[in-house]
């Protein structure tokens, strides 16, 4: 038996050794933006004649392995110059390359660039939208959002106007994880959805992968967003800025030390509730009180990126952003005051720590230590201050929820030769869930008392471990293989996974490819929501003994093929099944003191479609066009009497149209255009009378008058389209570059449905008798056509 | 730079007239009237049958559009009903003119209740005679009778500055064992074998119980306890100084019931909240509305 492992593993060595062939040596580095010494993720380094190349990683680290003798490289990134690198190999070679931003429109590769080449890759249900691409798409109320421009890839759709969750094939927001350099978000929305916390200006790279995962992702059923802030200039002082209709930014960016230390900082704020605030203190005043109104919310980020030497790098990241809605008034001139306080606060803060090492030119690692936070902290109170006999009374509420990680990780890159690409790691995450807790508080004459009712925290333990593999098997097929495996321990209960991931392609020519992938995933955290708009109140609970973690599998068909030099195009099919999915029990909800537990319960959905994205990357005019075809349900034991329905945004028809015109070197122009089916949503279709025995043995019945709800999710909205416009104009001044942006959000004023409402519409005659009463449903629509102009700046 | 200064110019005026519009206040109306969803015609049926207390209500009505004024009064549906016990194939059939033994639209009791059989099944079918209406059918059960072993009253005295008092009542009884069994308690005050004696405001903070979708109810299930004895626990805010007797109401109902029940009580708590889940009423009634209930009703002396 013993030989029979030595054998095997001597196999399995062979397959990532190249000791068989010619000497072979290594040249690793990074690859970086020549002006800002910013490390270029996904950048392309290959031979010449081989074509065996490699890709940088998250971090710029690239490592490629060639037999000795000279070589011709190329280096290739979205927007830069290509660079061709003449090198006679040796010995193992450490080098780092540095790329110059392209200039000529014709080079910027513009649009969500799929993959660099759409037909080579082995991963396949990927995408990667620049974020410069992202600046230039008409945003609302002319804040730039990474969400919203996701929402316009095909099987990305938002739940409603204006929201920027994401609902990727048929998933819900909880089930994507999002991560800011590493580090998980659990709220990603200012505003009740209106805008996203990121803040573009800090972005530097962002990954959408809806399907056929790598097993280095893991803890959520439906799409991975893996979004990377800048590091910081390390050649010199830059800053960015804008000044919006709704939030103003400033973003800092330079070396602390030269070629060695940089930093980012960058801050947000809204500030209607600044420039409303004296008005609104004229009117308390007119009333006799003293007061203040008002909402707001604000960012921050800030990063430092550190050069230890060679084989060494450290990062530090950090985000804050809350929301808050506050009203206080207190009556003045009088003796005896009555006072009101209400603050309803929620916000995140995350922060990590990053250290890279090169421990070989093949075997990069990274260890990262991480904290996430989101809290939703809410008090209301009341009282009367007696100015007499100096004494308050008071009578407050507050409610608290919300979760916290503390993570620890540590990722390998190993690179034994260009055929394969391992990536292995391990992590380690602690949750603490706060469920809800209300604090009571009053302080009167009569009686005085301070108590905490509710929703015990929970403490679980979460590991992850992974191993995964790019191999390229021979020129026309390459797979992504891998596992992972994944356990939970809540409360002495624990739960293990072990999730297979395939992936792979294979070239049916140059320019096209079939690709397939099959992955499993499990989830361990759930998010209790209404299927309304994303509310900060929505609560992050644990799988418990009696709260299964939810699972999922996705196999996925895919067509990629490269039309012209200019246009590409991807066909997908996606089928997926998940279980174990969470909702609220029928009447249950929110600010309940019972065990959440009791309020949900747990069944399986299905999601299927067809994706077709067709994009143009260069060029003056550039755009896609994306339409996803698809069908997703629900069914639960405990809702709609165990029938299967739609969930509630089941988008039988989602397209989205994109163009960006550079009309100059100083103007470009941008549109886009979407269209969805409209969201299910119940409504009841009658009304009747039932009645009930309350008597023993008589005649004397209760009547009830109940509506007949013919099936969850049983009627349509009306199907949901708009249009967008911005127009940039770009200006080189002496110190600084400016660029006016403006344009309009739903161009052409179309009433979009937000939700429905019921009335009684009334026909009164002229001596004001009722002559006719008739039941109208009305649709409500959020915003009409809304205009916007904003100024940002760079230097 | 003249093509910049006019698409600079172009825009500007762009968004003039945007501004322009937005003082249209027609324009920017938002709300919009739009068809409600058509109504399915469906039958109302609720049927009761006591068996214990030989007491038979069968109603029959339709649906409405939403919004239509809502009445109590029995709608003039003209039905055919079919009862047909299925396990000995035996049928009776009534119309509105028929009063026994199935009493049409009417709630009467000391009806000969021999045709109901405790251990056999039921298939009902209301034919709606005009054909306006799909023909609707249930097919039903009676419930196992669980047996009362004690009541133990407890006068609590006054609970409350407005002078309300409190009784309570433990009664333990057996669960019927190897099935699934459901209950609908309540307390009567002042019973009378003689004449209709309605149910008094009963509650009770058992974790297998809840509320009825009347207040003067207790549901219960025997989730936590199947096939085991059970002390449950009832109050009222009632007393009985005045020496006015009390009664337990015990009702053994199928889990049909306690679905119907348990749904219309959760949509009329929560159908107007935001923060809330809809709500759908359970019926067991296939192409209609409501429920026929068939249950068992002991009526217990408890102080």
């Amino acid at each position: 038996m013993i030989r029979l492992y030595a054998i095997a593993f001597t196999l399995i060595l062979c397959c990532y050794s190249d000791s068989f062939s010619q000497r072979s040596y290594t040249i690793n580095g990074y690859i970086q933006d020549i002006t800002s010494g910013e490390k270029l993720i996904s950048a392309n380094i290959y031979n010449a004649k081989t074509y065996e190349g490699t890709v940088t990683n998250v971090y710029g680290f690239y490592s490629i392995t060639l037999p000795s003798g000279d070589h011709e490289l190329n280096i290739s990134f979205i927007g830069y110059e290509p660079q061709i690198m003449y090198i006679d190999l040796q010995k193992d070679t450490s080098i780092t390359i540095e790329l110059s931003p392209a200039v000529s429109l014709a080079e910027i590769e513009i649009v969500a660039a799929a993959e660099k080449n759409i037909a080579e890759e082995s991963q396949m249900s990927t995408m990667e939208v620049p974020i410069e691409q992202i600046k230039k798409i008409p945003a609302f109320l002319g804040e730039t959002d990474v969400l919203k421009a996701l929402q316009l890839l095909p099987g990305v759709q938002s739940g409603g106007e204006g929201q920027s969750g994401l609902y990727v094939r048929g998933g819900s927001p909880d089930q994507n994880l999002i991560l800011l350099d590493g580090t998980p978000v659990y709220n990603v929305s200012h505003l009740f959805g209106f805008f996203s916390v990121f803040n573009s200006d800090v972005i530097k790279d962002v990954k959408l992968i809806k399907g056929g995962y790598p097993a280095r992702y893991g803890g959520r059923l439906s799409s991975v967003l893996d979004i990377n802030m800048k590091e910081g200039n390390m050649k010199e002082i830059h800053g960015a800025g804008s000044i919006g209709l709704v939030a103003s930014k400033l973003t800092l960016e330079g070396p602390i030390v030269k070629d060695k230390t940089s930093f980012i900082i960058s801050g947000r704020r809204t500030y209607i509730d600044l420039l409303a605030r004296p008005f609104l203190k004229k009117e308390f005043e007119n009333e006799g009180e003293d007061g203040n109104l008002g909402y707001y919310f604000y960012d921050v980020n800030a990063k430092v990126n550190h050069i230890i030497g060679d084989k060494d790098r450290i990062f530090l990241s950090f985000y804050a952003g809350d929301d808050r809605f506050y009203f206080n008034s207190k009556e003045i001139d009088t003796a005896v005051r009555d006072f009101t306080e209400s603050n309803i606060g929620w916000g995140n803060i995350t922060s990590a720590i990053r250290w890279n090492h090169i421990w070989t030119p093949k075997l990069f690692s990274n260890f990262t230590l991480t904290y996430s936070n989101y809290d939703l902290d809410t008090k209301v109170g009341y009282g009367t201050e007696n100015t007499i006999t100096d004494f308050t009374e008071e009578i407050s509420v507050g409610y608290l929820s919300g979760i916290n990680d503390y993570a620890a990780k540590i990722d390998f890159d190993w690179v034994p030769n260009p055929n394969h690409f391992v990536k292995f790691g391990i992590s380690g995450i602690q949750h603490k869930f706060k469920p809800g807790t209300f604090d009571l508080f009053q302080l009167s004459e009569d009686e005085n008392f301070e108590l905490t009712l509710g929703q015990e925290n929970i403490i679980t333990q979460e590991i992850d471990v992974y191993i995964e593999d790019d191999y390229k098997i021979n020129d026309k097929l390459k797979i992504n293989a891998g596992l992972h495996g994944s356990g939970f321990i809540v409360k002495g209960k624990s739960y293990l996974s072990l999730q297979p991931r395939l992936s792979g392609r294979y070239l049916l020519s140059d320019g096209s490819s079939i690709k397939a992938s099959f992955a499993t995933m499990r989830q361990f955290v759930h998010l209790l929501a209404f299927e309304g708009i994303g509310l900060p109140t929505d609560l992050w609970v644990p799988t418990t003994e009696r709260v299964k973690p939810q699972d999922s599998w996705q196999v996925a068909l895919g067509y990629a093929f490269k039309i012209s030099k200019h246009y590409d195009l991807t066909i997908e099919a996606y089928y997926r099944e998940m279980s174990n999915l969470v909702a609220y029990k029928e009447g249950s909800g929110l600010f309940e003191l019972n065990d959440w537990q009791e309020r949900v319960t747990q069944g399986n959905g299905t999601s299927k479609g067809i994706e077709i994205f067709l994009q143009k990357k260069k060029g003056r005019f550039s755009g896609w066009l994306g339409y996803t075809l698809s069908f997703t349900d629900r069914q639960f034991d405990d809702l709609n009497f165990g029938e299967s329905f739609p969930y509630k945004y089941d988008r039988r028809h989602d397209l989205s149209v994109v163009a960006i015109y550079e009309i100059g070197p100083r103007i470009n122009l941008s549109a886009s255009w979407v269209y969805g089916t409209g969201n299910a949503v119940t409504l009841a279709n009658s009304q009747y009378v039932t009645l009930h025995p309350s008597s023993s043995t008589g005649n004397f019945l209760r009547p009830s008058f109940p509506q007949d709800v013919l099936a969850r999710n049983n009627y349509r909205m009306r199907s949901y389209h708009r249009g967008d416009i911005s127009i940039n104009f770009v200006k080189q001044k002496k110190k600084h570059k400016r660029t006016w942006s403006i344009g309009a959000y739903n161009i052409y004023n179309n009433k979009n449905p937000f939700y429905i409402t019921s009335d009684t519409e009334t026909t009164y005659d002229s001596s004001g008798n009722i002559i006719e009463e008739n039941f109208v449903l009305n649709q409500q629509s959020l915003f009409p056509i809304i205009p916007f102009v904003n100024y940002s700046f760079e230097f | 730079m003249n093509t910049n200064n006019n698409f600079f110019l172009t825009a500007v005026c762009a968004l003039a007239f945007a501004f322009c519009l937005s003082s249209c206040e027609d324009f920017f109306e938002t709300q919009i009237d739009i068809d409600p969803p058509e109504v399915v015609p469906k039958l109302v049926v609720n049927t009761f049958i006591n068996l214990e207390q030989d007491s038979v209500g069968f109603f029959i009505r339709t649906n409405e559009p939403l919004g239509s004024e809502t009445s109590t009064s029995l709608t003039n549906i003209e039905a055919e009903i079919t009862i047909e016990n299925v396990s000995d194939n035996v049928t009776i059939t009534a119309d509105k003119n028929t009063q026994s033994p199935i009493p049409y639209n009417y709630l009467n009791s000391n009806i000969n209740t021999d045709f109901f059989n405790a251990d056999d099944e039921y298939l009902f079918t209301v034919r709606d005679l005009s054909g306006d209406y799909p023909t609707a059918s249930a097919q039903v059960r009676f419930p196992s009778k669980s047996t009362i072993k004690n009541i133990e009253y407890k006068y609590e005295g006054g609970i409350r500055e407005d002078g309300d008092e409190a009784s309570s009542f433990k009664i333990t009884f057996d669960d019927p064992v190897d099935e699934k069994n459901f209950y609908e308690i309540g307390i009567i005050r002042d019973y009378d074998p003689n004449r209709p004696s309605s149910y008094d405001f009963a509650s009770s903070i058992d974790i297998a119980a809840s509320k009825g979708f009347i207040n003067d109810f207790v549901l219960l299930t025997d989730e936590s306890f199947n096939g085991e004895e059970k002390t449950i626990e009832l109050k009222t805010f009632r007393n009985s100084v005045d020496n006015i007797p009390f009664h337990i109401g015990w009702r053994n109902v199928t889990e049909d019931y306690f679905k119907y029940s348990k749904t219309l009580r959760a949509q009329d708590d929560f159908g107007d909240n935001p923060f809330s889940s809809i709500v759908q009423v359970f019926t067991n009634v296939e192409n209609g509305l409501g429920i026929v209930s068939l249950y068992q009703e002991q009526i217990l002396p408890a102080n």
